[in-house]
């Protein structure tokens, strides 16, 4: 097994919306029926390299769009049992994917 | 090769219904497709049986009687009951037995199907970052295509407008009430463009043929209809699929492309041969990518198509005529015997309140599902 550093910007290939509250297990996510909010899914395109999904945060003016540019960004997913903080990836709008 | 024809079709509805097992449905398809048949269950010489919830679809032996038949069960996702077709066929082509039955049963509990990631060799964390979910797959699919085929989101509404137009014509379908596509529109959003009313629901019904080597097929019925194709096919590299923690740039066929292809070299067919079709309308989308990927147009002909009411029973390609997946539910194991089941009435002239005008000849059915497997079905008078 090789480790390959990917690109940390790309664009939206593809993307929807979660609006119900998955299944736990195998979520584990820490929201109840009551305090869930919708979020975004996509499929980031890395230039020549290839799509990763993830889940795409920071978009306050509207849906994500197919074609805009994003970037990596680190956020806390919830705490675990042993009161650790579980981290996770996602891809957010870069400054410029913002304005446009 | 030996021809092999369907010689009865059986069906217990599709729905809810509290209180009885998968195996009891199960059994009331095997009875109807039997007496449709006009043969006894000791007759049958060998079965296949396809479910997705029921460990052991054989154990329906019990309550048909202990002939002591071999009775194979087959699990292969959405396509299960292609599964069982394809090989209850062989079976008969290998020489191996005459008269077979092919069944499939499931009994879902409510909601959006679940599972382990790792059964999926997929990792732990895709499932706990909630990712590891279908339905949010089947709408990025659809996302792209329309972006890239210039389908509209009116598009979705009337594909789902059509499937519970023609459900309200089919005595046995889950939902038997027109919805309008506005409704549908402004219904629930679930991931979008996919609203409440695009997406099936998994829920209950069983559904069963009964096959035999095609040159006795005329002892027993005077209208066999004949298996022509019947092919598997699973995803290759490249191919976008559900359950892709990430995928490579350079896309390939779908799984469904593949079997179709398949299927009609198979059969000595092609798309303008066929009269009736039977397409994975997972969500109002799937029935839209499929139409295109079945070689029944070219991709983004689906907008001006639908527009047009091609796909409706009056047109001149209709798809779902029993209202498909979106009308009926997704029993797993039973949803692909079911398309067999309309295609055979739709040939035989049964369709009733849904019959598929100018005398059809060829049929034509899709499944396709997680994590990449597609089987396609044709069959002729």
């Amino acid at each position: 097994m090789e480790v390959v550093e990917l690109s940390p910007t790309g664009t939206v290939w593809t993307w929807t919306s979660q609006e119900f509250l998955p299944k736990a297990p195998p979520y584990a996510g820490e929201e109840t029926a009551e305090t869930f909010q919708p979020y975004y899914v996509g499929y980031v395109e890395l230039e020549g390299e290839l799509r990763v999904e993830s889940r795409l945060v920071g978009f306050a003016d509207g849906p994500p769009h197919i074609g805009q540019q994003v970037q990596t960004v680190v956020l806390r997913f919830r705490t675990d049992e042993e009161g650790r903080e579980v981290m996770t990836y996602a891809f957010a709008p870069t400054e410029e994917g913002v304005t446009k | 090769m030996t021809d092999v024809a369907i010689i009865g079709v059986g069906l217990h509805p599709f729905g809810r219904f509290p209180g009885k097992s998968a195996i009891e449905m199960g059994a009331d398809a095997i009875r109807a497709a039997l007496a449709d048949a006009g043969l006894q269950w000791r007759d049958v010489q060998f079965a296949f049986g396809g479910s997705y919830e029921v460990d052991n679809p054989d154990a329906v032996v019990n309550l048909l009687g202990l002939t002591g038949l071999p009775f194979t069960d087959v699990y292969n996702g959405c396509a299960t009951a292609a599964s069982a077709i394809s090989l209850a066929a062989q079976t008969i082509q290998l020489g191996a037995y005459d008269i077979g039955v092919a069944v499939g049963m499931d009994k879902h509990p409510v909601g959006a199907f679940s599972a382990d990631p790792v059964q999926y060799s997929l990792p732990s964390w895709y499932g706990e970052l909630g990712l590891f979910l279908t339905p949010k797959f089947f709408a990025m699919k659809i996302q792209r295509y329309m972006y890239d085929h210039g389908i509209t989101r009116q598009c979705l509404a009337a594909v789902a407008a059509k499937a519970y137009r023609n459900g309200a014509r089919n005595p046995n379908a889950f939902r038997k009430s027109p919805i309008p596509a506005e409704q549908i529109a402004e219904s629930r959003m679930v991931n979008d463009p996919l609203t409440q009313y695009m997406f099936c629901s998994p829920d209950e019904g069983a559904a069963a043929i009964v096959l035999c080597k095609a040159d006795i097929a005329h002892r027993f019925t005077p209208n066999p209809i004949f298996l022509r194709a019947s092919e598997v096919r699973t995803r290759r590299y490249g191919a976008f699929e559900v359950h892709s923690p990430s995928t490579p740039l350079q896309r390939g066929d779908a799984p469904t492309t593949d079997a179709s292809r398949a299927a009609y070299e198979r059969a000595g067919l092609g798309p303008e041969d066929v009269d009736v079709i039977q397409l994975q309308d997972t969500d109002a989308g799937a029935e839209i990518i499929h139409m295109a990927e079945n070689g029944f147009c070219k991709d983004g002909e689906q907008e001006q198509l639908i527009a047009d009411g091609a796909t409706g029973i009056d047109g001149p390609m209709p798809i779902n005529t029993d209202g498909g997946l979106l009308a009926n539910g997704e029993p797993i194991g039973a949803s692909g015997l079911r398309q067999v089941h309309e295609l055979v009435l739709q040939l035989r002239g049964d369709g009733g309140d849904r019959q598929v005008p100018g005398n059809p000849k060829v049929g034509y059915a899709q499944l396709y599902g997680a994590p990449g497997t597609a089987g396609v079905t044709i069959v002729s008078r």
